[in-house]
Parts: structure tokens; C-alpha cells; sequence
């Protein structure tokens, strides 16, 4: 028997019924295609814009420094790998020490680093510096190509915080309902009515203005929106019959929650998670321009905004520049929600086909 | 004739059981005051129609009525143990492994999310702590048990991927995989077209012959009844009405309601005969009349209806098991 000849076509399940109705949204697939592009370039920051070379034969031995660079942005494990290991020289200057008899490099796009000044301040864009340089003399490109992957961690890390506890508190509410629902709802009430953008100032000027403490607080008061949504498609789960198939099987409350219902009710906070990226990254863009989100000299798109401002008469172009990496990111998000909203929707979804089929008329 | 009370000890014995809900707008009895016995080997039918507290009964033996739901009174005697006074740990335990359940609608049953196999799998890892290439076998055989055809390859698609017989035979396998001594099932076939039906009941009885099962059948449909039970409960506004073996209520319903109902169903043969309804409806489990919840609707009833519940008894003579609640009935000997 061949395999796949006997059987009826393969499995159309949510996932594949959604990507095909998201494939129709051109906003949608531009948001992810961009997006794509962002976290790239947040992963391979110090592989993009580095004063070590990508690829180097110094001394007669090979070294990836700018590589080896890019591994403490890796999720997850990157954090945990030890950041000055395998490039033995941490603070060598490799262009200082190059000589062409002996050496050969492969560079970075942007020869260099987000923290290295050079000898040329207030520089306008020119072929060495793309972007010119700031008042410290430090690439503008370089900064912006690192505060990349500072926007991209914020927006992923708080979200994630944020998704972990709508997701849990959500169910909870509405699967146990009682007091249970009663004491989350009100909790996520007094929540709802906190001003995100003031709470993270407080807190901040309480606690050290890192940037860690920034996503924290961006989780801990973004679940709600996310608990919400989840509490409602629980309310609604929780009387479908697999759930009570999945109890009379013998599942606990906490294995038919995560394992049978979770999974049935993703979509509406799925959407509600890409939205709160892009919030995430428009509150840490403003906070570090007001100073309280990464300390300079460390790079992120609010503080090239500040460094923009600051000599805005001499270099105007900073400022657009940080704003449109800022504008298209957050609209990217923006894009790719809408798209993912109306794909999982199935009232919108055969609106959208009803849309795209020529001739149709309103008048109904 | 094998009868409910005679013999050896029942396999399930429910007791007295009421199940009430505590809503805002007062107790609605739903169960009230069951007692019936399910034997080991046999098929038991709880019949009667839509929100009489048949469901409710079913899902009252495992514990799975949840608020504003309670069990007041009685107990469910499973193999010498009263189940309805376990925790929920324990009852978890026998949920699924010792008393299996299949519901009424397969497409909402099943998870839409995860394959067939993987679901079927999920008991047997529950339950039997069984690795995942073990399943997986079990599941291939389960599948074959309940005859769907290629079941290697049907255990790795989604519920919405069969049609609806297929699906109830899947939640038949699930049940079906840690060998249960009782099933439950909660009107099996009424979703499904009636030559579907006829296969599932035709699989549960081949099921029951081989693994020695007792079933507890949740039906309204008395067609289903005479093919495949042995026992008969009939129950009326949460409370049972009459209890007699299968040959014995067929042919000689004594309750009026059971009567009412046998008038209303179409005969072969008799045509252009107007079929009768049992006038009025069913009361409200909020707002039940007094004395017997079926004097408003009942041809029989005399004033004393109105005041005296009445309870199970015996009115037969030549068939002592059959049981009937109606006081208005005389004792006789046919």
C-alpha cells in the first residue's frame, strides 16, 4: 500500500485553516515579513554591527568573535552561555592590531560597535557612517541595529510574563467560577484601571531603572486584557462536552484546564499578545527617553531618540531614524494582530471572503 | 427471567439518590429519589424524555455534577463500595477506568484539537501508566476493536476528519480502554442517522458479549430499548415511574406514563391511525406539581393524586421485579 494514496486529503486543523485565511491579509503577511526582519536583526545584532570582525585569522588562528557575540541573544539558552568565553581576546582591538602581511577579516556590515566612539562627532550620513555619528561620535546605524534586539526582548519577554498569567488567571476564573471568578475579576478590574505607563514610572523610582524591572512591570499589569479573554472562553469551554468527556476519563480540574481547554482557547489571547508587543516596545521607547528605561551608554531606540534630541540642531536625521525603526515596528505588530484576529475569527473570515469575491453588492 | 432485585449482588446499585441544583431561582429537583440496579453482564435502560433527569442520574454515579449541582441523599454502590462518598481523588481513580462514559453528541466530545489517537491514549496513560509507544499500540487495537477501518492510520487524524458514527465509535474506544466494568452511555446514538445507529448498538452488544460489561443506557427512544436492554427504568419529573425487565414492560406497561408513551409511538401495520400524545408537558424540576408529578397530564387520576406521592410497589402478582409508582392502579392478579 503507498502510503498517503489511500487516504483522504490531510489534516485541514485550526492552525492550517487560520494561515490560509491570514495568507489573504497583505497587511498581515508585510507585518510578519517585517517582523521576521526585526528579530533577525535583534539576533544577529553584534553580528551586523560589531568592531570585532565576523570572521578573522589573527596569529595564525581563526576566531568568529562577532558570531560567538550574537549567542547571549539566543532565547532561552543564550542568557545562560558565559559571554566572554571563546574569543580570547575580550577587549582587542582587532583593526588596531591588523596587519595585512599576516591577518585577514571578514567584517561586520557596520564596522562598528554600539559603545565605540570615534575621533568624528556630529558626523551626517556618509558612506563610513550610514546613519552619522552622535555627540559621543558613536555610529548611529550600529546603535540602532542594537537597540533592536533591546525593543524585540522587551516586547517578548513582558508579553510573555504578561500571556503566562492572563492565561493561568484567566482559566482559573472561568473554569472554577464561585468566588474564585468573583475575587480574579475584581483583581483584574482594580488592574484594568492602572495607567501602565505611570505604574512603571513609580515603580522604577523605586526599584533600579533596569530594564529587566521594565518588562516585569509591563507583564505584571499587561495579563488582564489577556485573563479576560481567556476567562470568557472558559465560561464558554467549560460547559462543552469534552470537558466533561475529559472528567468522566478521569482528568483532574488541572489536566482538563491546561491540557483539554488551554489549547481551545489560545486564539482570542494570541491576538491580544501581539497587540501588547507593540505597546511593550512604544512604553520602553518612551520611558528610556525619559531616562528611566536602558542606561546610556547602552543603546535602545528611546535613548537614540534622546541622543537625537539633544543635538537635533546639528543632526537631524537621528530622530526620523529612531522613529521610523520605533513607527514600523509597532505597526508591524499592529498589522499582524489584525490580520491574525480576522484569520481566527470565523464571522470575520467569511467576511473577508465574502469581500474578496468580485461583484458582491452591499445592498443587502 | 433474570429480574432487578433477585439474584446475586448488583454490580451498581443506585440508592435513594437526589441530585438536586441550587439555582437563584430555587432547588430544582432533578433526581429524586432513584434507586435501580445495574447487574453485571447486563444492559439497563433509563428512559424517559428530555430533562426528566436521566443525564443527571448518569453523571450523579460518577460525581461529575458540578455547582450549583448537589448530591443530598442516597448512594451509588459500586462493587461494595459507595462511590458517592469517595473524594475526588479517589473517584477519579474509577472514573474512566472501572465506569466508563460515552456521551450523546461525538462531534462535541471528542477535543478538536488533538488526534484520535492521542485522545484515546490519554486514558490509558491516566490510568494504566502506559509509555507512549504502548499506547500508541493499544490504541491501533482499540481501533480495530471498534471496527474503523485503517486504524493506523485513523489514530493520527482530528475529530472533525470522521463522520460522526466514526467519531462515536472513537469515544466508545476511549471508554472502552481500560476494559470498564460498567459504561454509561448517554443517548449514544441520538445524533447519529439511524443506520449508524443500528451499527453502534450492534458494536456495544458485541462489546458487551466479549468483555462481560454491564451498560447503563441513557435513551428516550424505546426502539433502542427493546434491541438491546434487559432492564427497564422509566423515569417521569426526576423520579422513577415504573422498573421492570424489558419482556415484561413491552408487554404489559402498567404506569400511565410508560402506557402514554408505548400510544405514541407508530406501529407497523396500523396506518391511518391518528398517533396519541400524552397531553400537557413536562413540569418544570423548579415548579413540580404535588402529590404525582404526572396527575395534570394523567387520564387515570383521581382526586388523591394531588396530595399522595406515590411510591415504587409491586402490582403484579405473576412478575413480582416489576415496579410501579402509581397509586391508582389495583392490585390484580391477570
Amino acid at each position: 500500500m503507498t502510503e498517503g494514496a489511500t487516504r483522504t486529503p490531510r489534516s485541514r486543523g485550526l492552525g492550517r485553516e487560520t494561515w490560509r485565511s491570514f495568507r489573504r491579509a497583505r497587511g498581515g503577511i508585510i507585518g510578519l515579513v517585517f517582523l521576521g526582519a526585526f528579530l533577525l536583526v535583534g539576533l544577529l545584532a553584534p553580528a551586523l554591527a560589531n568592531k570585532q570582525p565576523i570572521a578573522c585569522r589573527y596569529d595564525g588562528e581563526w576566531h568568529f568573535p562577532a558570531i560567538i557575540d550574537c549567542v547571549p541573544n539566543i532565547p532561552l539558552v543564550g542568557p545562560l552561555v558565559e559571554k566572554d568565553r571563546p574569543f580570547r581576546f575580550k577587549s582587542f582591538d582587532f583593526r588596531r592590531r591588523f596587519d595585512p602581511e599576516r591577518d585577514w577579516a571578514l567584517h561586520t556590515p557596520v564596522p562598528y560597535g554600539p559603545l565605540e566612539s570615534t575621533d568624528s562627532i556630529h558626523e551626517p550620513p556618509s558612506r563610513r557612517h550610514w546613519l552619522g555619528t552622535d555627540s559621543s561620535g558613536r555610529d548611529v546605524l550600529a546603535r540602532l541595529i542594537h537597540g533592536t534586539s533591546v525593543s524585540m526582548k522587551v516586547g517578548i519577554i513582558s508579553m510573555g510574563i504578561a500571556a503566562v498569567l492572563g492565561l493561568c488567571f484567566g482559566a482559573f476564573a472561568g473554569y472554577f467560577g464561585g468566588w474564585v471568578d468573583i475575587v480574579l475579576s475584581r483583581l483584574i478590574e482594580v488592574v484594568i484601571c492602572f495607567p501602565v505607563f505611570f505604574l512603571v514610572l513609580a515603580v522604577l523610582a523605586w526599584f533600579p531603572p533596569r530594564i529587566e524591572n521594565v518588562m516585569i512591570v509591563i507583564g505584571l499589569t499587561r495579563w488582564v486584557s489577556i485573563a479576560r479573554l481567556t476567562r470568557g472562553e472558559f465560561l464558554r469551554l467549560r460547559e462543552v462536552e469534552y470537558s466533561l468527556a475529559a472528567r468522566a476519563l478521569g482528568a483532574g480540574s488541572m489536566r482538563v484546564i491546561f491540557r483539554h481547554l488551554l489549547p481551545n482557547s489560545l486564539a482570542p489571547a494570541l491576538v491580544q499578545v501581539t497587540f501588547g508587543v507593540a505597546t511593550a516596545i512604544l512604553v520602553e521607547s518612551g520611558l528610556s527617553w525619559l531616562g528611566f528605561g536602558v542606561q546610556p551608554p547602552f543603546p535602545s531606540w528611546g535613548n537614540l531618540l534622546r541622543d537625537g534630541y539633544e543635538i537635533r540642531r546639528t543632526s537631524a536625521h537621528i530622530i526620523p531614524a529612531a522613529c521610523a525603526a520605533i513607527f514600523v515596528s509597532v505597526l508591524c505588530f499592529n498589522l499582524l494582530g489584525d490580520a491574525l484576529r480576522d484569520a481566527i475569527d470565523p464571522r470575520t473570515r467569511s467576511e473577508t471572503a465574502r469581500r474578496a469575491r468580485p461583484g458582491d453588492s452591499r445592498a443587502a | 427471567m433474570s429480574t432487578v432485585t433477585t439474584g446475586e449482588r448488583p454490580l451498581l446499585s443506585v440508592r435513594k439518590l437526589s441530585t438536586h441544583f441550587f439555582t437563584d431561582d430555587g432547588v430544582a429537583r432533578a433526581v429524586d429519589d432513584v434507586s435501580f440496579d445495574v447487574p453485571a453482564g447486563k444492559t439497563v435502560a433509563l428512559v424517559g424524555e428530555s430533562g426528566c433527569g436521566k443525564s443527571v442520574t448518569a453523571c450523579s454515579i460518577l460525581g461529575l455534577v458540578s455547582p450549583p449541582g448537589k448530591i443530598v441523599g442516597g448512594e451509588v454502590i459500586f462493587d461494595g463500595v459507595d462511590i458517592s462518598r469517595l473524594d475526588e481523588r479517589d473517584l477519579r481513580a474509577i472514573r474512566g477506568n472501572k465506569i466508563s462514559m460515552i456521551f450523546q453528541e461525538p462531534s462535541t466530545s471528542l477535543n478538536p484539537v488533538f488526534t484520535v489517537g492521542n485522545q484515546i491514549g490519554e486514558s490509558l496513560r491516566l490510568h494504566c501508566g502506559a509509555g507512549r509507544t504502548e499506547a500508541r499500540t493499544k490504541t491501533i487495537e482499540l481501533l480495530r476493536k471498534v471496527r474503523i477501518p485503517a486504524p493506523e492510520t485513523r489514530v493520527d487524524e482530528y475529530p472533525h476528519q470522521l463522520s460522526g458514527g466514526m467519531k462515536q465509535r472513537v469515544m466508545i474506544a476511549m471508554a472502552l480502554a481500560t476494559d470498564p466494568h460498567v459504561l454509561i452511555a448517554d443517548e449514544p446514538t441520538t445524533a447519529l442517522d439511524v443506520t449508524i445507529q443500528a451499527q453502534i448498538l450492534e458494536l456495544l452488544r458485541e462489546l458487551q458479549a466479549t468483555s462481560g460489561m454491564s451498560i447503563l443506557l441513557i435513551t428516550h427512544d424505546l426502539g433502542v430499548v427493546a434491541d438491546i436492554a434487559d432492564e427497564v427504568v422509566v423515569m417521569y419529573a426526576s423520579r422513577v415511574v415504573e422498573r421492570a425487565s424489558v419482556g415484561e414492560l413491552f408487554k404489559r406497561p402498567l404506569h400511565p406514563y410508560t402506557q402514554g408513551m408505548f400510544r405514541s409511538l407508530p406501529r407497523m401495520g396500523r396506518t391511518g391511525e391518528r398517533l396519541l400524545a400524552i397531553p400537557g408537558s413536562v413540569p418544570s424540576p423548579l415548579a413540580f406539581p404535588t402529590g404525582c408529578k404526572f396527575h395534570p397530564r394523567c387520564s387515570a387520576a383521581v382526586d388523591a393524586c394531588k396530595t399522595a406521592e406515590p411510591r415504587l410497589r409491586e402490582v403484579c402478582q405473576i412478575s413480582p421485579s416489576h415496579l410501579v409508582a402509581c397509586d391508582v392502579l389495583e392490585e390484580r392478579t391477570p
